[in-house]
């Protein structure tokens, strides 16, 4: 058993139909997860009174048990009930577990800002939500927006545990052609390389922005780099 | 569903049959992912030139590949070994690439100066990595350590789709007897809550008791 092209070729449309999917739910994920943590990690810092408290509840419990169960218990357990599709559900359990972990980042960004900056919106008289939505998450995502981009590509890994639920996409079809081809190194390789390729896309894209973001201190890196 | 039923579930099938067999994984999965942790993670805080390399490609490896490609490529090309032991190698193997990275940001951490001013104080070089080095490596790896622990613990769930009779498999397995779903699978979520929620407390009060110790009653 060693690498054979024959099957990568062979089987290359299944390859490319997961990673499209694996793609496709990733996308999804990411822009309601990065939405949804937003609003709770500003519900979570804010700490209103009942809706504080089970938010807080949310993201603890949410952080602290395992995607795969989370995913099992909606697909076989809430779907009984709540009749949706095995994509919608696969879509709930990431932004749900994800979401949750976004937004405790979130939270942390804006606590390290000062209460100065807050003080000083309602000073100019904006109200709570004004001063959240102009003032205080702008600066809490510029803070964050590092390891938030980290956090994407924990998503896209995520989205392999999707398989376990009908959902055809890279690893299932990893699965798939090895149980045809009987070739787990090229099935598997092929596999986690592409996965890997996407990491590679995330991180460079998160290196981009954070260059972007404070050129300064890029350039100082990259001075330190050149010595 | 009777009293007796869930009673049957709970204790007999879940916590008698499963719950070791989860305690178990994670304590050997712990145990070689520490293992592979501290000591990589010391090599690679020497920089050593070609080994330096090796290890930040199998570190990116382990980061960019879910944990299922890796447990199902073992599954499929291991023609030896239990199920159990698959799932702890590949836990491990993708566990103990983010304590080697944690391990080396704790070694790089501490300034140069540490071991400088130490050695132009002619103190001995056990003195100087157990007094000195190792408390300041400490108090930077032990809130990260204990964070990447809880995702270790998290991580064990996926050994169950390969068939190793942890406690989600064993709750699996109750699905065609009793066809309460949604109940069997949140007395999972609340048996690794527990767990977890137990261990990110532990990593609190640690943190808390090592900053006591190595920065002294104020910085608490």
């Amino acid at each position: 058993m060693s690498f054979n092209w024959n099957i990568v070729v062979k089987y290359w449309p299944r390859f490319w139909s997961g990673t499209l999917l694996t793609l496709k739910y990733a996308a999804i994920a990411i822009v309601i997860a990065t939405v949804w943590g937003v609003l709770m990690g500003a519900v979570s810092y804010r700490k209103p009174r009942i809706l504080g408290t089970i938010v807080r509840a949310y993201i603890c419990f949410f952080r602290e048990t395992p995607l795969l169960v989370q995913i099992y218990f909606l697909f076989y357990g809430v779907s009984r009930y709540v009749s949706v599709s095995a994509g919608v559900m696969g879509i709930v359990a990431l932004v749900l577990n994800d979401g949750a972990f976004i937004a405790e980042i979130i939270r942390g960004g804006l606590q390290s800002i000062e209460i100065g900056q807050s003080e000083a919106a309602y000073a100019l008289g904006f109200n709570k939500f004004q001063t959240m939505i102009y003032f205080l998450i702008p600066q809490a995502w510029k803070k964050v927006l590092d390891s938030v981009i980290n956090m994407f590509s924990i998503i896209i890994k995520d989205t392999s545990m999707l398989m376990w639920i009908t959902i055809c996409e890279l690893t299932y079809q990893c699965n798939q052609i090895n149980n045809y081809s009987f070739n787990p190194i090229t099935s598997y390789l092929v596999g986690g390389a592409i996965y890997l390729i996407l990491f590679f896309a995330v991180q460079g894209a998160r290196k981009l922005l954070s260059m972007k973001n404070n050129p300064k201190r890029a350039i100082e890196k990259r001075g330190e780099s050149a010595a | 569903m009777t009293f007796e039923d869930r009673y049957n579930i709970v204790v007999k099938t879940i916590l008698v049959q499963g719950l070791p067999m989860t305690l178990k994984l994670i304590f050997a999965s712990l145990f070689f992912a520490m293992l592979i942790g501290v000591v990589l993670g010391t090599v690679r805080s020497l920089k050593i030139p070609v080994v330096d390399q090796i290890l930040g490609a199998y570190a990116l490896i382990c980061r960019g590949v879910p944990t299922i490609i890796i447990l199902l490529f073992f599954y499929a090309y291991l023609t030896k070994g239990t199920q159990f032991w698959i799932s702890v190698l590949s836990i491990s193997l993708v566990e103990g690439a983010y304590m080697m990275e944690v391990v080396k940001g704790g070694f790089l951490s501490v300034d140069k100066g540490q071991w400088e001013a130490a050695k132009s104080l002619s103190l001995p070089l056990m003195h100087t990595i157990t007094r000195i080095i190792l408390p300041q490596v400490l108090l930077v790896t032990i809130p990260a350590l204990m964070g990447q622990i809880v995702m270790l613990v998290k991580g064990t769930s996926v050994a169950a789709t390969i068939g190793c009779m942890d406690t989600l498999r064993r709750a699996q397995l109750l699905l065609p007897k009793y066809s309460y779903p949604m109940e069997i699978y949140a007395y999972v979520l609340v048996i690794f809550f527990i767990m977890c929620h137990f261990l990110t407390w532990l990593g609190k009060k640690l943190e808390r008791t090592v900053v006591k110790r190595i920065m002294g009653e104020r910085n608490v």
